[in-house]
């Protein structure tokens, strides 16, 4: 047994960050129960600190797994750092980060209870570091299973506010559904493999002795699971109402993080399937008509929707459709999977900025600004810089050069075209055609339009120093990535 | 420098609000200086080193093997000098037409970004910057024609006019992907070298289609030509620099640009000058119509891209000259004619041809401007715009093309003729008419513009030496890649030729209608109607049709129903799982039933009446007591198939969830079925239907040889690994240990539930509690 000591420490090492966060929401948790109620506005720094402490560690004690290298396996190859997964990481940090700058006035407003909100919040950002990283498929269930449960409670933890206990409701029904299909579909691959772990499940494809029935069907049930946390249509049905119902910090998170972490951990179960040739097939035709489904139905549905949550969870299914265009591309190229990884990882960058974004202004705004798309009005004469981080995050989503979202866009497409998958890159771009139509209202809305009576407007609020940092920090993002195309690889 | 000169209006752009903030009148003429100097460095350029073609470029994106690179040819120079000569003399126009608007700042803002971005579009070498600012184009576009933006109409326009050039611009993204993947390279400079490797691409056809949609859509050709009126509510000067001087003649840029690639594939002559012989005919007819000025400039100035684009199309050098001499004749005299219009509106407050008259006494530079404009729109010796008509004439004579051809040349230019006399003419001369305001002369700042585009008419068509050698030619060079020989010939007197003829027919015919204009347009506007036919009506159908599908499968999807949300997500895995299963359904075999023995069926039975019975029931505790029947059951199977305590766990959690069901249960309304029969009767297809697959499922996994069962494993190492004879104790306590602890919290976890929901029922039917 001995010789297992190097390598658990090892093991230990390559997770620091996520050991970091299991601390810091632990420590939360306690410094929640020791403070004193006047004292407990320290818990949102104390958890920033955390993900802070986390980010040092990720960087710069662990440092990047090299691009080109050998991918490092750490507790026996159940999870995996590679470039993906280390910007993936990045990202699901940073977007931590974010949603715990913006949420102290929005959480003290809703009387919203502090240390469970942060401890979990940050247990959150764990299981998503962890689910990034995850190759082995308990792992991968576990990961998930952490992450839904920890959302379901932070969706609902608005206890006076009916919508949040019914949007927590279905988001739990729903989600305990897909996760009963993960786990079965697990177990088929399981089943059809004798493995669970990513490379062992690869050499066996590579092989040619798994059952190929069985492996069909796990593939595709594990689809479903995926598919629901990603919002893929037509998965999707509980986004909106979980978007408008959750507190907006939570939505925000749910709708950045957890889909950096799904992406990445549905890239990995994409690029294992296209190791196994007849996955061109059955499994194929199933993940295409997901994406274009995603493309039209969340493009389609947001044109229509008067709440601006609603709007944005349509929006985030568009995009989670385009995201997946590369994964379609590489189950029949398997040549393609680097180009592939590139565009996914660039535009789980791009989205997660221009998404933070379009979140953290009506999470900024508060009460008001969170329902209705009109109550935008004439908001660039009370608050010109949210007005102005939102039509820049509007712009950003519809793919208008020179923003993050053009090249993210452009090179998730441009794999299509690689790929001869001309027709999807095509239906992918006509469906983002419609996507200016609704993007374009907010900001038609808050530059053109006056408000149609006088309670029909926002209160024109002070943002605070935190606030402004973090919508400041998050605005240069979106051409920072441009200017610099390497510099979210940190040098790598 | 080219860099440069595409990023300094960004800059400028930033600081003009407080520029126009501090100086207010003067801001416009400050901010013109910018545009002046480039024009001017541009012109010295152009005389230092005619006909080369100079490439600078900034790496930019090193991943994607994309640089930031810029191409000086004849082509791109001449667009680069209209671009800022214009843009010069459009801002200092916009300090007096919009002199003391509340927003004037903002609107220097947009108007410099988009000279930015126009000059980013013909000088970008690198095809994706050429996209890029495509787009800036059409986004700053959208910005200013919507700048009345409390008018409804205008923003309607503002938003059609960005959909149709947005969307064509996303097609157009497409076509140069797919240009840059045939031909190997981003860069223009180099793909205009590889025309052979693009032609011979399999995907041609597609690229082909793709750019010229972007194209057509840019340049308001038919069908797409509808929103380039509409965009007539932007005030003046957007009209004249976007839409006729500059933005519009994206489209043709791009044609040209393209000419050398694309010019010899197949359907480019068909595509290409047949729409364009289309535009040509329907613009100079709808503007025959139309009684508003700024409405009649812009469907001659769609009629004008048709003719540009019918020209390229037509290929050949003659023709290629008469497109690029068209495009700089153009600009001159239809931007002078649309500031002229701005004048008029700005002084009388109305834009009607029918009732305006005499205006030459209050207006007397503003008149002469319009005049040396229309006459050159005219196509009247001795402007340039007759050197150019003739050209017209003359490519389509080289070509030997039909009579058809020529008579639709003869009809679109006749009815220029007619506008050209109706607006520069007509609303001058003859006795005043009462006008809503009392007619006054522009200050300096609006008339400089007019009257220096529309002299520069007559000077160039005096002197066509000055634009030949310099401008023209080595522009028709970049176009038609020939070596920079100053071929044509641009001069006013050719002899007697066929051209001529055409010319005085035209003229002639022209004169016809003007005189009966009135006359005419009453006739023909009793066809009014059919223009609900027309392509603004697909337009139309098309934004209703998406938000209507949009509205539909909200309703049909997006119900907030629960239990329509999970059927929806059963139904997907049927279909999903279902269609992978019935590939494989001849290898399905169902278990022998010989195996099933009495007391297994009767189990079965059991179930399957419980479970009839939950789904039938009226009554909550029935429900829950059939839902507990099935479980015991299951529990029942697990002891019949040797598993213990997986038996005991499921019998512990079973009982443990029917009295927490009762207890939460209990306070609830009574149960009530909210769903009709045919909502049910889906329901029941669906939930078999799931059965089925599940049935499915099972029978394939028994089907599966999955290796060596795990008992054998725990057989050989129970008594060697864990010294326990008892292998099920050994697994409970040793190899699953975990596991039996963690079901063992499971159970406590649900035991104290049950506790709680007791302690609280205890407490509240407790008498006097609540009052303490």
């Amino acid at each position: 047994m001995n010789d297992l000591y190097p390598q658990i420490s090892a093991s230990l090492f390559q997770t620091l960050p996520i050991l970091v966060l299991i601390v810091a929401g632990i420590g939360v948790l306690v410094a929640d129960v020791l403070l004193p109620r006047a004292s407990r506005w320290l818990l949102s720094w104390l958890s920033l600190l955390g993900v802070a402490l986390a980010f040092i560690a990720l960087d710069f004690v662990v440092g990047p797994a090299g691009r080109e290298a050998l991918p490092l396996h750490s507790y026996f190859g159940v999870l995996r750092s590679n470039y993906l997964v280390f910007l993936a990481q990045n990202v699901i940090l940073a977007a931590g980060a974010f949603v715990i700058l913006i949420s102290p006035r929005y959480v003290g407003e809703r009387r919203i209870p502090l240390g469970e909100y942060y401890g979990l919040l940050l247990l959150a950002v764990m299981a998503m570091l962890a689910l990034a990283a995850s190759t082995e498929l308990l792992t991968v269930f576990l990961n998930l299973e952490l992450l839904s449960i920890t959302l379901y409670v932070l969706t609902g933890i608005e206890n006076r506010n009916l919508r949040s206990g019914e949007a927590a409701f279905k988001y739990f029904l729903l989600g305990s559904f897909a996760a009963a299909f993960l786990l079965l579909g697990i177990a088929f691959v399981f089943g059809a493999t004798g493995e669970t772990r990513y490379d062992a499940i690869r050499q066996v494809l590579v092989d040619g002795t798994a059952q190929p029935r069985l492996l069909a069907i796990g593939f595709c049930l594990m689809l479903v699971g995926f598919g629901f946390k990603l919002s893929l249509a037509p998965f999707h049905m509980y986004a909106p109402d979980v978007y408008e119902g959750a507190p907006t910090t939570t939505a925000s998170l749910i709708a950045t993080g957890t889909k950096v972490a799904g992406f990445a951990a549905l890239f990995h179960l994409i690029e294992l399937a296209a190791a196994w040739s007849d996955a061109a097939g059955g499994l194929w035709l199933a993940l295409y008509a997901v994406a274009l489904a995603s493309m039209i139905v969340g493009n389609v549905g947001a044109v229509v929707q008067p709440n601006i949550k609603r709007m944005l969870a349509y929006s985030s299914i568009a995009h989670s459709g385009y995201t997946i265009v590369p994964m379609v591309v590489m189950l029949q190229r398997p040549d393609l999977i680097a180009d592939a990884r590139d565009a996914v990882a660039y535009y789980m960058l791009a989205y997660t900025v221009m998404t933070l974004l379009a979140f953290g202004v009506p999470a900024v705004l508060g009460p008001a600004g969170e329902s209705r798309i009109a109550q935008y009005a004439g908001l660039h004469r009370r608050s010109p810089m949210l007005a102005f981080v939102m039509a820049l995050a509007m712009v950003s989503l519809m793919g208008i050069p020179p923003t993050i979202g053009f090249f993210g866009k452009f090179q998730l497409f441009a794999v299509a075209v690689q790929g001869d998958h001309i027709w999807l890159a095509v239906l992918g771009v006509l469906a983002s055609v419609a996507s200016v139509y609704y993007y374009l209202r907010v900001i038609v809305t808050m530059y053109m339009e006056e408000p149609a009576t006088a309670g029909e407007e926002l209160e024109s609020r002070r943002l605070d120093g935190v606030n402004a940092f973090a919508l400041t920090a998050c605005s240069v993002c979106v051409f920072l990535f441009v200017v610099f195309q390497s510099l979210y690889l940190f040098g790598v | 420098m080219t860099l440069l000169a595409v990023l300094s209006p960004f800059a400028l752009a930033i600081v003009a609000p407080w520029l126009q903030r501090r100086l207010d009148r003067a801001a416009g003429w400050l901010l013109a200086a910018l545009p002046a100097v480039l024009f001017i460095g541009f012109l010295n350029f152009a005389l230092r080193h005619p006909a080369e073609s100079h490439v600078f470029s900034w790496p930019w994106i090193p991943s994607l093997q994309i640089q930031l690179s810029f191409l000086l040819d004849g082509l791109s120079l001449l667009f680069a000098l209209m671009i800022t000569g214009i843009g010069a003399l459009v801002l200092i126009y916009s300090g007096g037409y919009l002199a003391g608007h509340p927003h004037l700042g903002r609107f220097y803002v947009y108007l410099l970004m988009f000279m930015g971005s126009m000059l980013g579009v013909v000088l970008s070498n690198n095809v994706l910057s050429l996209f890029v600012f495509w787009e800036l184009t059409s986004f700053s576009s959208y910005l200013l024609i919507g700048f009345y933006h409390d008018r409804q109409a205008s923003r309607a326009a503002a938003l059609q006019a960005l959909l149709v050039t947005g969307a064509g611009g996303l097609a157009l993204l497409a076509g140069v992907i797919l240009l840059a993947f045939a031909g190997g390279s981003w860069e223009l400079s180099e793909l205009l070298a590889r025309g052979d490797l693009v032609r011979g691409h399999p995907l041609l056809h597609a690229t082909l289609v793709l750019i010229l949609l972007g194209a057509f859509t840019k340049s308001a050709q038919f069908p797409f030509h509808f929103w380039l009126p509409a965009a007539m509510e932007a005030p003046a000067p957007v009209s004249t620099y976007l839409h006729s001087a500059t933005m519009v003649k994206a489209g043709v840029y791009l044609l040209a640009r393209l000419h050398p690639i694309l010019g010899a594939a197949p359907r480019w002559q068909l595509y290409v000058g047949g729409c364009g012989a289309l535009t040509m005919l329907v613009g100079a007819g709808l503007a025959l119509l139309q009684v508003d000025i700024k409405r009649q400039l812009a469907y001659t100035t769609v009629s004008v891209l048709g003719a540009l684009t019918f020209l390229l199309g037509l290929g050949g050098e003659t023709a290629v000259t008469g497109a690029i001499l068209y495009v700089l004749v153009h600009s001159l005299y239809k931007g002078a004619l649309f500031l002229v219009g701005g004048n008029v509106d700005h002084a009388v407050d109305s834009r009607d041809v029918t009732r305006l008259r005499g205006l030459r006494r209050a207006m007397p530079i503003t008149f002469v401007a319009a005049l040396l404009a229309g006459l050159s729109m005219a196509g009247l010796p001795p402007f340039v715009g007759f050197i150019s008509k003739e050209l017209i004439y003359e490519a389509l004579h080289a070509h030997d093309l039909s009579l058809l051809l020529a008579a639709v040349a003869v009809a679109a230019n006749g009815c220029m003729f007619v506008v050209a006399l109706l607006i520069g003419v007509r609303i001058f001369v003859g006795p005043p008419a009462a006008t809503p305001r009392e007619p006054h002369e522009a200050p300096p700042s609006m008339w400089l513009g007019p009257l220096a585009l529309a002299s520069l008419g007559l000077i160039f068509g005096l002197v066509p030496g000055l634009i030949e050698g310099r401008l023209i030619a080595p522009a028709v060079a970049a176009v038609g890649q020939l070596p920079a020989t100053p071929a044509p010939h641009l001069a006013l007197w050719h002899g007697f030729t066929p051209m001529l003829l055409l010319s005085a027919v035209t003229i002639a015919a022209g004169l016809l209608v003007f005189l009966g204009w009135d006359f005419l347009r009453a006739r023909l506007n009793r066809l009014a109607p059919l223009g609900r036919l027309g392509p603004a009506r697909w337009y139309e159908w098309v934004l209703q049709g998406v938000l209507g599908f949009a509205h539909l499968q909200t309703r049909i999807l997006q119900s907030g129903s629960l239990p329509v949300y999970i059927a929806t997500l059963i139904v997907v895995i049927i279909l999903l799982v279902g269609g992978t299963l019935l590939e494989q359904v001849q290898i399905v075999r169902l278990a022998n039933w010989n195996d099933i023995r009495f007391h297994e069926l009767c189990i079965i039975l059991t179930m399957m009446m419980a479970i009839l019975t939950l789904v039938t029931t009226n009554s909550r505790l029935t429900a829950i007591a059939a839902l507990g029947v099935v479980g015991y059951c299951v529990s029942l199977i697990f002891v019949l198939f040797g598993a213990p305590d997986l038996a005991i766990t499921q019998f512990c959690i079973e009982t443990l969830s029917v009295v927490l069901f009762v207890l939460v249960l209990y306070k609830l309304p009574r149960f009530q079925v909210f769903s009709r029969w045919p909502t049910r009767l889906a329901e029941a297809a669906i939930a078999v239907a799931f059965g089925l697959v599940v049935i499915g499922l099972m029978t394939l996994g028994m089907e599966s040889d999955l290796g060596s069962p795990i008992s054998e494993f725990y057989a050989a190492n129970s008594y060697l690994q864990a010294h326990g004879r008892n292998i099920v104790n050994v697994i409970l306590v040793d190899f699953r240990g975990v596991d039996t602890m963690g079901e063992i919290t499971v159970l406590a976890i649900g035991a104290l539930g049950v506790l709680a929901l007791l302690k609280l029922r205890l407490d509240r039917d407790r008498p006097g509690k609540e009052s303490s």
